[in-house]
């Protein structure tokens, strides 16, 4: 039978097939409700699976850590951290396990002696050396109960210390011990475990939440108060269950080799691209007469806590588009096998060729630009080569230095490509 | 394969790949870092000392074109303009300048975006850019994103992200000047936000540490301990005559001119004030103040500024919010209160006693130890979106701020747990139920920009 309103094929099809037609639709709605309530159970678990800084998490990185004490590197102004974290979670006590890991490069002509660029040094080099104090190592690390819903705070250079929580039953003041050292730059890095117990493994939850405030003052007539804040880059678990990950180590992402460290993910994956909207240096202030300055800061995804000394992290080849306002488009690289703090102007010059850089507004010729950051992926199977990162903004000026700090935006994640971070069995 | 085999497979094919529409629009939540088609800049200043720099980055290989909005948060107000930006191509303004033929000293170089109209002196509020096309429907590529930075007073900068909403499905789906915040055209706005702050009635702990912190108990001179409270007045000794002083400590027996060295002591250094705002006192020594309470004279005052997600940009009718505000403090104590906003607000928390509230001040229960954390949340008017800006202050009268994006929380509970309608992060925060994400907006509230005609 045919009708005029009607479909076609429909009206070609026989009783039996439109009756089996009927029941595969039957099914097939069927089908779409049972997957779509899969689906939809599954949502907050697949959202989870991005790196953020403005979402919880359950392994989080702080990549800028700062402390110069005895203003080494400020005559006559102090630098320090002051870090905030929070469990969220609505009910019951969670355990944060946190790491500092110790990036300050050093001098070639005086090991002792903390830099940041071959200015620091007199004329010697400024790097990672592994000598008395080798370089780019884990430090030091401690374990803090929050109870669901405390908010804790503490500073780098001095410690803390944490006042009892309710849900875990710990009835004292607990201590968070200083990072150690007068002049330090690092990155600090928080996962909820299973317990306070050495080795004791990551669990899946993501209830942390930390922002990091690096103060610049002094004391004295004028005096100077310079604060910067940012959100810890956080890796949510790709499951929420509270139960303990069997893996070794944390996952970020998963790398789909047989033989390989991480084939499943437990948190989510290191972003792809990195895109910071950023002043060329040397650009005119806005309220202060002082150039303007960013400061790249990236930090590896990949680390293995379990060596001391240099290495725990790959050597990473991160590469720079840069589009200017006229939409020319420059290119640029470096490398990296640890946290790296640089003047962006400095990347791709010789000390002393900062105005003549790609990232000089004297070359570019517009005052603001654009710049995507891509990690080199290699093929290990227990490591990858993902890169996290900041921006900082300073103006020099007669007062001293005014200062700002932002996470960065990211594209879509890595994929295929596990990063791999392995904590400390002791 | 037989026929019905075939034709029961196209159908679940057809019918699996319709579930996953729904399924997948969840994937990218509104956010701070991912490019969208929507950007929401909740605070923009130029009150004379502050002024705010938009920098907005087309992240895409084709032409952009947006359609932004002025918020003026004092008179609910809006003035729109527009933007076109080139394939990957960054652009910036001062809000207090524009970007125009005219700027000076000359044009800022650059492709064009546009002109770009300044705002007037005294300007607050926030600025909205949505992604149109070239019939100025709402469209999306994704491919926004936004950064505004705070400059002044003096070399001082505060920098925020952009709140960037993705379009879900390339505008396609966008049939009006209406931008809904749904996640079935756009993602929705979060259901709560969360902002870490310091605790304004304690010390600031890096000024304590090495900046300063006090006041001298007589002058009222900053100091950063009691040394800083002494200051000493040369004298001379008549080492020739009577050998006493001549100046200095006048009149004392002496047999050189250090021995006539006058020493004031002004201190001690103290950290605090009482409620007088005059008698300077301890906080770590209770009491210490004749009348009221000692509290530190340096510390952190934590501003949150707060856009409803409902936005009529047509008729300018202003959005009214209820916030509510819970958190917790270091030793888990209960922290609450709440706060009413119309169209726009930026309010100081106001975590003290005698929090009286008001335009601008949100008053919260006082925390008991240095940080804290507080959920805001709407309870009528729709969902927000917000930015935190926490300003520190020495008793040099040196003064910095920084900003943050603050969190969004992923869902709530859903109506099976007994934490039905509460925030979440994870279901664990949901006995017995799980933790919707994202946070659908109210029913029958909606959130949505309406955008007028074009």
């Amino acid at each position: 039978m045919r009708t005029l309103n009607g479909a076609v094929g429909r009206g070609t099809m026989s009783e039996r097939g439109r009756a089996m037609a009927k029941r595969v639709l039957t099914t097939a709605v069927t089908s779409c409700v049972a997957v779509a309530a899969v689906l939809l159970a599954m949502l907050p678990r697949v959202e989870a699976q991005l790196v953020a800084s403005d979402r919880t998490a359950g392994y989080i990185v702080f990549p800028d850590v700062e402390v110069d004490l005895i203003g080494q590197f400020s005559p006559g102004r102090s630098v320090d951290t002051i870090f905030e974290l929070t469990n969220t979670a609505t009910t019951g006590c969670r355990i944060v396990h946190c790491f500092y890991v110790d990036a300050t490069n050093h001098c070639a002509n005086a090991p002792s002696r903390a830099c940041r660029t071959s200015a620091d040094c007199g004329g010697g080099s400024c790097g990672i050396f592994s000598g008395t104090a080798p370089d780019c190592r884990y430090t030091r690390n401690f374990w803090v109960s929050l109870s669901a819903g405390q908010a804790i705070g503490w500073s780098a250079g001095h410690g803390g210390v944490v006042p009892p929580d309710r849900d875990c039953s710990r009835p004292d003041l607990a201590i968070i011990p200083p990072v150690g050292n007068d002049v330090v730059i690092g990155e600090l890095k928080c996962v909820e475990v299973a317990d306070s117990n050495p080795g004791a493994p990551p669990i899946n939850a993501n209830d942390l939440k930390g922002e990091a405030t690096i103060s610049e003052v002094a004391d004295g007539l004028p005096g100077a108060v310079d604060v910067r804040s940012y959100n810890a880059i956080g890796f949510p678990t790709v499951a929420t269950d509270l139960a303990p990950q069997t893996q070794g180590a944390i996952c970020l992402g998963a790398t789909a080799s047989p033989g390989s460290l991480c084939e499943v993910a437990t948190n989510a994956a290191c972003p792809n691209t990195i895109v910071m909207n950023h002043w060329f240096d040397f650009a005119p202030g806005v309220t202060s007469p002082g150039p303007i300055f960013t400061n790249l800061i990236l930090a590896p995804c990949s680390e293995d806590l379990n060596i001391l000394g240099p290495g725990i992290s790959p050597a990473t080849t991160v590469q720079f588009l840069i589009y200017n306002e006229f939409e020319q488009r420059f290119s640029a690289s470096t490398s990296l096998s640890c946290l790296r703090k640089m003047q962006l102007s400095e990347i791709d010059t010789a000390p002393g060729g900062a105005q003549l850089s790609i990232f000089s507004v004297y070359v570019q010729g517009t005052l603001t630009g654009q710049t995507r950051i891509h990690p080199v992926l290699g093929n290990e199977l227990d490591r990858g080569h993902g890169v996290i990162g900041l921006m900082q903004e300073w103006t020099p000026s007669p007062g001293g230095v005014g200062s700002s700090e932002a996470n960065l935006a990211y594209t879509s994640p890595i994929s295929g490509k596990a990063d791999v971070v392995k904590l400390p069995s002791q | 394969m037989g026929t019905m085999q075939r034709l029961r497979a196209g159908w679940l094919v057809v019918a699996l790949g319709l579930c996953m529409v729904p399924a997948g629009r969840g994937q990218a939540q509104v956010n701070t870092e991912r490019p969208g088609s929507l950007l929401i800049f909740p605070k923009v200043v130029n009150d004379g000392t502050r002024t705010t720099v938009i920098q907005i980055s087309n992240t895409g290989n084709s032409l952009e074109q947006a359609r932004c909005f002025y918020i003026d948060g004092q008179r609910c107000r809006d003035m729109d303009f527009h933007l076109t930006l080139t394939k990957q191509q960054p652009t910036f303004w001062n809000v207090a300048d524009g970007r125009t033929m005219h700027n000076t000293p000359s044009p800022l170089p650059g492709i064009m975006p546009g002109p770009v109209p300044p705002v007037p002196p005294g300007f607050v509020g926030a600025l909205v850019c949505a992604s149109i096309d070239r019939s100025g429907t709402p469209v999306g590529t994704n491919s926004l994103i936004g950064k505004a930075t705070l400059y002044g007073p003096g070399e001082n900068s505060a920098k925020y992200n952009a709140i960037g909403f993705v379009n879900k499905h390339g505008g396609t789906n966008v049939t009006d000047n209406n931008v809904d915040l749904d996640e079935l055209e756009y993602n929705a706005c979060p259901g709560a936000v969360r902002v870490n702050f310091p605790n304004p009635a304690a010390p600031d702990p890096a000024i304590v540490a090495a900046g300063n912190w006090g006041q001298c108990r007589v002058s009222g001179l900053p100091c950063s301990g009691d040394p800083g409270c002494i200051t000493s007045t040369p004298g001379i000794c008549d080492v020739g005559g009577t050998f006493t002083c001549t100046t200095g400590t006048v009149g004392a027996p002496c047999s050189s001119d250090a021995a006539c060295t006058l020493f004031i002591n002004d201190g001690p250094c103290l950290n605090g004030i009482c409620s007088d705002g005059s008698t300077r006192c301890d906080t770590t020594r209770a009491p210490s103040c004749p009348i009221g309470v000692c509290s530190a004279l340096t510390g952190s005052v934590t501003n949150v500024t707060v856009l409803p997600c409902n936005l009529n940009l047509d008729t300018l009718q202003p959005t009214s919010l209820a916030l509510s505000l819970n958190g917790t403090d270091g030793e888990q104590n209960p922290l609450s209160g709440s706060k009413t906003v119309s169209c726009w607000e930026s309010f100081t928390l106001e975590a003290r006693t005698g929090c009286t509230g008001g335009p601008g001040h949100a008053c919260l229960t006082p925390p008991a130890t240095d940080f804290a954390t507080v959920n805001i949340k709407s309870t009528s008017g729709g969902p927000f979106v917000a930015v935190a800006e926490t300003f520190h202050l020495d008793t040099a009268g040196n003064a910095s701020s920084a900003a943050v994006n603050v969190f969004m929380a992923t869902g709530v509970c859903s109506a099976a747990s007994p934490n039905a309608g509460q925030v979440c992060n994870n279901n664990s925060d949901c006995a017995g139920g799980t933790c919707i994400a994202p946070a659908p907006p109210p029913p029958g509230v909606g959130s949505t920009i309406r955008l007028p005609a074009y």
